[in-house]
């Protein structure tokens, strides 16, 4: 037989913290795996474009798509790459056709092929550098001249290098906030430990004028708020993975990059939206369990 | 087993409640403790079991100084303690069987026979068929005949009843007082508040009468009932 030295029914203080740590969790969980995932797609983003720069050769004329097109005979085109796969820091260069420079300009001006086919397009080379190489392009930009071309380097690291410091300001934001989440936590356990001792103080008297100690008292007192939280923590949880698994699943169908993400990072990802919740369920749960234990050492 | 040496106190450091108490109770002695209403009888008892601190004085419980205790020192003589209030103070959410059994339950040393031992001492109070009743449920007499169980249910070395009779009829009293009696023939101390000056003529013990703040101490043959918001001869 068991014996429960105070009621068991949810009184204001209990359904507070169940509901303010539900809130905490979700919250928090949320605002968490959100960042991890920005940060793998920035992080995903920078290896795919490291040790990369796109050559645009524009001819000096100044001509149209169709001057363009005439002027880049395939002969032009091996000459040119000859060239550039020549120069000392480039591993590899590939020649991009007009068909992928559209596909890459989709994003920007839309599906609408009479728009695209409307701009004078410049030819594209997509350049890989060898690593711990830096490129000088000043003789390969003097050699493209003489031949009639201005080429225009595009290093996409130095435009990308602003969405790294964004992230890293967001990142900062969201300890910031996890800290905060915690801390008003703890406040909310500890007025609400206050309230629920004052609500019991009669029978907490009862149980001290029949001989029960303190650590009984702070026990069974702990218990109850821990598992409170808990019960609030639980259901945030399941809440918020199932918010995130949803959002998880919108990328998969919608987003080019968990689409593309290679097995183990899809795993990886999956599993922190599982997992994540539960961890803020222990974390805020022992926060509640540490803050009544000090109330009620401070109280009894 | 209590001893008052010039025991003072007051809710305001002004105004004391009761003024340079000195008395004993001895170990298997019965008092009864008197005085008109608010003569400061349950503050009295309050510092008995140690639920108020004198404001000046020294009070010794089983050779202790109640100063000098720390709190788990406290704990372990409130389990030598038992109280009974004149509104029971049952809890509500717990059974009858639950209630009484507390006390051994809150002590992790008599927890594994809480149940049975409380189950025990029900039937002897002939409160054996209201094990899984609430307080609630039972009339003021029943409620007063558990909380009685509760207070003896550890066998405690000092049994105090704050007016365990104000709340219940003549026959409630007459079976709490041989009860009472079995305990004190067992050797336990007891001290009764009350204003019952029926009581007092039909018990044949000492008597502790609070007037003004000050104590007088009485044998039996020498008390004279009187109107209690009087003040005794």
């Amino acid at each position: 037989m068991t014996l429960a030295a105070l009621p068991h029914s949810s009184d204001a203080p209990l359904l507070f913290i169940q509901w303010a740590v539900g809130g905490i969790v979700y919250a928090a969980s949320v605002m968490f795996v959100g960042v991890f995932i920005a940060s793998h797609i920035v992080s995903h983003w920078q290896n795919q474009l490291e040790g990369h720069v796109t050559m645009q050769l524009i001819t000096k004329q100044g001509a149209k798509q169709e001057q363009q097109k005439k002027d880049a005979t395939e002969q032009d085109k091996q000459r040119i790459l000859q060239l550039v796969r020549g120069t000392p820091a480039i591993a590899q260069a590939v020649w991009l056709e007009e068909e992928e420079v559209i596909r890459l300009l989709q994003p920007w001006l839309g599906s609408n092929i009479d728009i695209v086919q409307g701009i004078s397009l410049p030819a594209v080379i997509d350049v890989t550098l060898k690593a711990q190489h830096a490129l000088d392009p000043q003789p390969l930009r003097q050699t493209l001249s003489d031949w009639g071309y201005t080429l225009l380097i595009e290093e996409h690291n130095r435009w990308f290098s602003d969405n790294f410091a964004f992230l890293g300001r967001l990142k900062l934001f969201v300890a910031t906030m996890m800290l905060l989440l915690t801390a008003v936590a703890a406040l909310v356990v500890f007025f609400m430990v206050r309230v629920g001792v004052a609500l019991h103080r009669e029978t907490i008297d009862i149980l001290c004028l029949v001989g029960a100690r303190d650590a009984y008292i702070r026990k069974t007192l702990t218990r109850r708020f821990s598992f409170a939280a808990f019960r609030g923590g639980a259901f945030a949880s399941i809440l918020a993975a199932l918010t995130l698994v949803g959002l998880g699943a919108l990328h998969e169908h919608g987003l080019f990059w968990f689409q593309h993400a290679p097995t183990t990072e899809k795993q990886l990802l999956w599993g922190m939206m599982l997992i994540i919740p539960f961890i803020f369920v222990g974390v805020v749960a022992l926060v509640t369990t540490l803050t009544t234990q000090r109330v009620l050492t401070r109280m009894l | 087993m209590v001893r008052f040496e010039n025991v003072s106190f007051g809710y305001v450091a002004e105004h004391a409640i009761l003024r340079e108490l000195s008395f004993e109770l001895s170990v298997g002695t019965f008092h009864f403790l008197t005085g008109a209403s608010g003569a400061g009888k349950s503050s009295l008892l309050k510092m008995i079991y140690m639920a108020l601190v004198p404001s000046t004085g020294r009070l010794t419980l089983f050779n202790r100084y109640v100063h000098e205790l720390k709190r788990h020192e406290k704990t372990s003589l409130r389990r030598r303690i038992g109280v009974v209030f004149q509104d029971f103070r049952l809890l509500s959410h717990l059974t009858v069987w639950e209630n009484v059994a507390l006390p051994l339950w809150v002590d992790p040393s008599q927890r594994g026979h809480a149940f049975e031992h409380a189950q025990e001492a029900l039937q002897w109070a002939d409160m054996g068929d209201y094990l899984e009743r609430y307080p609630q449920t039972l009339s003021g007499g029943q409620q007063q005949r558990v909380a009685i169980v509760r207070a003896i249910i550890n066998k405690p070395d000092l049994l105090i009843a704050d007016e365990p009779t104000g709340n219940v009829d003549d026959k409630s009293t007459q079976r709490f007082f041989h009860l009472f009696e079995e305990l004190h023939k067992q050797g336990t101390t007891v001290i009764v508040a009350t204003h019952d000056s029926k009581l007092l003529q039909r018990y044949q013990h000492r008597i502790l009468c609070l007037h003004d703040g000050t104590l007088t101490e009485q044998s039996q043959a020498l008390f004279t009932p009187a109107p209690l918001d009087e003040p005794l001869p």
